[in-house]
């Protein structure tokens, strides 16, 4: 209190000349002041400091608190007025629905377009503090759009607010939390497998589209009164996250609930399929036990971190024991009690699902729902620890290649797919094959000893080509197996830019493929394919000529022309052509690729697109960019249904001009990924 | 059942002037009020208001039930709910100044971010401290601020419980306001 007298009777002179002067006008008080001044400067200059400093901070201090204190309690932490009444987007917000860490949750109807609808709309207590939430909400979309499974919940719309709070709508579900749900109907312990192998199907579902939850939760798990599950959410953590989404293992900051953390989201790791992994675990470890499994509801959050990060949960059976005062899970206690066999491979299941290293727990959502189904069944379970899988994982986390190799696989799916359209339409089954190749690259890392290469990192380069030498003294008696591996690694090869070794790899292919299943298989003209498409980058388009020729040769014996393995396999030849400096003919195989997918598969199959765009980069090549350009807009103007993402990226490469001879499989991977980042960043339409 | 002490004769030995019960009162009205307000703003949903008024009389409702209680136990409740109420405003504002300082610190859930609060943190802050150097050379006008500011009593209760009249507590206000102010403004702190 500066400038305030020590001495009380001076004070008190000091503060009753203040109220005289508060509480006197303007004029008053400035006279006042200076008739002060002329016999008491002291006094004078201390209450015109006084005066002074009210004057600017008064207001603060007369403003009550309460019109802001709200955000100095913890508690569902939005800003502005309640959302009860507005319009976001086509949807007016009724009643709140509920409140939680991440925001607000309302009832909304449709109040555009001549149909009724019902939502959940959630208004997210952060403001759009990155300012690309928008951007970012259409570039999923199209991609959340996919998912479409009884279990996940629809995402309907979203948008930023014109004040900035960013608001998804969602398929309204009714139901009850999971462990609510179980707990309240005393569920046994089949009824909770049940549901929890009803979760992991939809998380299944949404893994194969390359979509990671990553904040699977109860409160994030409904069941309705029929007692089917619902997942809310997908896609929304990731949506949020810093990170640009153009990444399959999506690293950056996202948000996730303590309690149900994996270590590599508390520790900053990459988040992947096993991350949605090891919450399966963590939620059936709390069906089964009645707590989640660091602690009960009164653990605080940082002890709950450190546990995620470097503490084993106690065994269920223990644990079980310990939460009996939960009333409700004492039926299931005993009930795992009188089981020992069950209960013993449930703590096997849980124990895989939370190891620490995500390369540690199941590989896929679908092993686990193998491994759940097993147990139920009395058969053995594939979970026991410690498993020779898991210590092959363990040496291929000290090889430090792990992550690496994870997108490998998905960059060899996705980033084949951007290539041809023929390898488009094989989607599906590349994405049925990525379990068997993951399995199959694990015994290659496991191949890779680190003692042999004391000092020095791993490259996958170097682990594939090893895994390639393996192979030839390998399978002798699964040569059909030993063909499709083959073809895997060599594509892998072509990825990581190791054209020479694919090449090779991809000719062995060739020639193992030709004495199984003899020259005129379609499995041949697959790695023709293949090995075309990397001799194509190496440069040396007469051989590639040639090996595309003769893939098109088999598919045509096959299949006819008119036939979409035909057309692609025509595509492909049209682009070497294209290189090889024969542009009319590339032009003529291009026109005739779209009029057989334009009769195959109609005006809107996401084929058309591609060859749109294929059409427009030779017409432009030949320095017909007029004629280019209003093919590439016709491209672009087209409505793709939602499903459709391969479209988008058609136009992104018909406004640049041709890329210099691609000389490197880097190179190519690169484009790949920029294809893939395009598709992922487009809008829906 | 209720393991509460009995909030009565600990707000009786406290006004006896125990520092130790006084120290055991604060913490029991604390949490009492983190509980409301918690529960005030779930309700509030996304409305950054917090009525501190309703809280502070929500928790004498909950501690003395609807019964008339003694003048002196309500005057000396009156003063530890804002205590504490101030007390819990302070910690969540340097939680928040922590959070933020702390970069990445508080990336486990999603914070709100009313822009017009951040500026708000310190100057609430330096309030606090401010208050209590005006605690030490003029306890009264201390007392009126606590009541006021941060218990949210209106000027008729403030009276009604000092024993003043209301010309009284304003003129008190007036001057605390002004005190605080120049401590603020000698803190070089920008309103």
């Amino acid at each position: 209190m500066s400038g305030l007298p020590d001495d009380p009777r001076l004070r008190e002179e000091l503060l009753g000349e203040l109220d005289a002067l508060l509480e006197s006008a303007d004029d008053a008080r400035q006279a006042r002041l200076d008739a002060l001044r002329a016999d008491r400067p002291e006094l004078a200059a201390a209450l015109a400091a006084l005066l002074a400093a009210d004057r600017r901070f008064g207001g603060f201090l007369e403003e009550p608190l309460g019109n802001w204190a709200g955000a100095l309690v913890p508690g569902p932490d939005a800003g502005g007025s309640s959302f009860e009444g507005r319009i976001l987007g086509a949807w007016r917000l009724g009643p709140l629905l509920g409140a939680g860490g991440m925001g607000l949750v309302h009832v909304a109807e449709r109040c555009a377009g001549d149909f009724a609808q019902s939502a959940a709309v959630k208004v997210l207590a952060r403001s759009d503090v990155h300012g690309d939430l928008a951007a970012r909400f259409r570039r999923e979309r199209a991609i959340l759009a996919r998912l479409t499974h009884p279990g996940i919940t629809r995402l309907l719309d979203g948008g930023v607010s014109d004040d900035g709070w960013p608001w998804f709508a969602l398929e309204l579900v009714q139901g009850a939390p999971l462990t609510d749900h179980c707990r309240e109907r005393a569920a046994d312990v089949r009824m909770r497998l049940r549901l929890i192998r009803q979760v992991a199907d939809a998380v299944a579902h949404a893994h194969r589209h390359l979509i990671v939850h990553g904040d699977l939760k109860p409160s994030n798990i409904l069941v309705d009164d029929d007692g089917c599950v619902k997942l809310l959410d997908f896609g929304i953590a990731k949506l949020l996250a810093d990170d640009d989404g153009a990444d399959l293992t999506l690293a950056g900051r996202r948000p996730f609930t303590p309690r149900y953390a994996a270590p590599e989201q508390v520790t900053g790791g990459a988040i992947t399929t096993a991350t949605d992994i090891y919450a399966l675990g963590a939620v059936l470890y709390e069906l089964l036990c009645g707590r989640s499994p660091h602690g009960g509801k009164d653990v605080p959050e940082h002890e709950l971190l450190r546990a995620a990060a470097e503490l084993d949960p106690a065994p269920l059976t223990r644990a079980a024991r310990d939460a009996v005062a939960d009333a409700a899970g004492v039926g299931v206690v005993v009930e795992l009690g009188r089981d020992r066999l069950l209960a013993g491979d449930l703590q096997n299941i849980v124990a895989r699902c939370l190891a620490k290293d995500p390369a540690g727990r199941y590989a896929s959502v679908d092993a686990l729902l193998d491994d759940l189904r097993r147990a139920e069944a009395g058969e053995p379970v594939q979970a026991r620890p410690p498993s020779r899988r898991y210590v092959l994982a363990k040496l291929v986390r000290r090889n430090r290649v792990a992550v690496a190799a994870g997108a490998l696989v998905l960059v060899a799916l996705v980033g084949g797919l951007a290539t041809t359209a023929w390898q488009a339409r094989r989607a599906a089954r590349e994405a049925a094959r990525a379990e068997q190749a993951r399995a199959f690259l694990l015994d290659l890392f496991a191949a890779a000893d680190p003692s042999a290469t004391p000092g020095r990192e791993v490259t996958a380069r170097e682990i594939l080509r090893r895994g390639a030498g393996d192979l030839r003294g390998k399978l002798a008696e699964q040569p059909a197996l030993r063909a499709e591996l083959l073809v895997t690694v060599g594509e892998l090869l072509r990825l990581v830019g190791a054209h020479a070794d694919a090449d090779t790899v991809l000719g062995e292919a060739l020639t193992q493929a030709e004495a199984v299943h003899g020259p005129w298989s379609p499995a041949v003209a697959r790695v023709a394919d293949a090995l075309g498409g990397v001799v194509y980058e190496l440069g040396r388009f007469e051989r590639a000529e040639a090996l595309y020729r003769r893939a098109l040769a088999i598919h045509e014996r096959a299949h006819g022309r008119r036939h979409v393995a035909t057309a692609a396999s025509l595509a492909n030849l049209a682009g070497v052509l294209s290189q090889a400096g024969d542009p009319a003919a590339s032009e003529g195989l291009y026109r005739e690729v779209l009029a057989i997918d334009l009769e195959l598969l109609g005006p809107d199959d996401p084929a058309i697109g591609t060859d749109l765009n294929n059409l427009a980069v030779c017409l432009y090549r030949a320095g017909r960019a007029a004629e280019a350009d209003s093919r590439g807009s016709a491209n672009r103007t087209r409505t793709w249904p939602p499903a459709c993402t391969t479209a988008p990226r058609c136009w992104w490469i018909s406004v640049r001009p041709p890329r210099p001879k691609p000389t490197s499989g880097r190179r190519w991977r690169s484009v790949a990924v920029c294809i893939r980042r395009d598709i992922s960043t487009s809008p829906a339409r | 059942m209720d393991p509460r002490p009995d909030i009565t004769s600990l707000l009786r030995s406290a006004r006896a002037g125990g520092a130790a019960e006084l120290e055991a009162l604060l913490p029991l009205v604390y949490d009492e009020l983190r509980l409301i307000a918690r529960r005030h703003r779930r309700r509030e949903g996304a409305d950054p208001t917090l009525n501190t008024t309703a809280v502070v009389h929500e928790a004498y409702l909950r501690l003395f039930g609807p019964r008339e209680a003694d003048f002196q136990d309500r005057r000396h409740f009156y003063a530890v709910a804002s205590l504490a109420m101030r007390h819990l405003l302070r910690d969540g504002a340097r939680r928040r100044l922590a959070a933020r300082r702390g970069e990445g610190a508080d990336h486990t859930g999603l914070t709100g971010h009313e822009p017009a609060v951040e500026p708000r943190l310190e100057l609430l802050l330096a309030v606090d401290q401010a208050l209590d150097r005006l605690r030490g050379l003029e306890p009264r006008l201390a007392e009126v601020v606590e009541l006021r500011y941060f218990g949210g009593l209106t000027v008729p209760e403030i009276a009604e419980l000092l024993a003043v009249t209301t010309r009284t507590v304003e003129r008190d206000w007036q001057r605390a306001r002004a005190l605080l102010s120049l401590s603020l403004a000698d803190d070089g702190r920008v309103p």
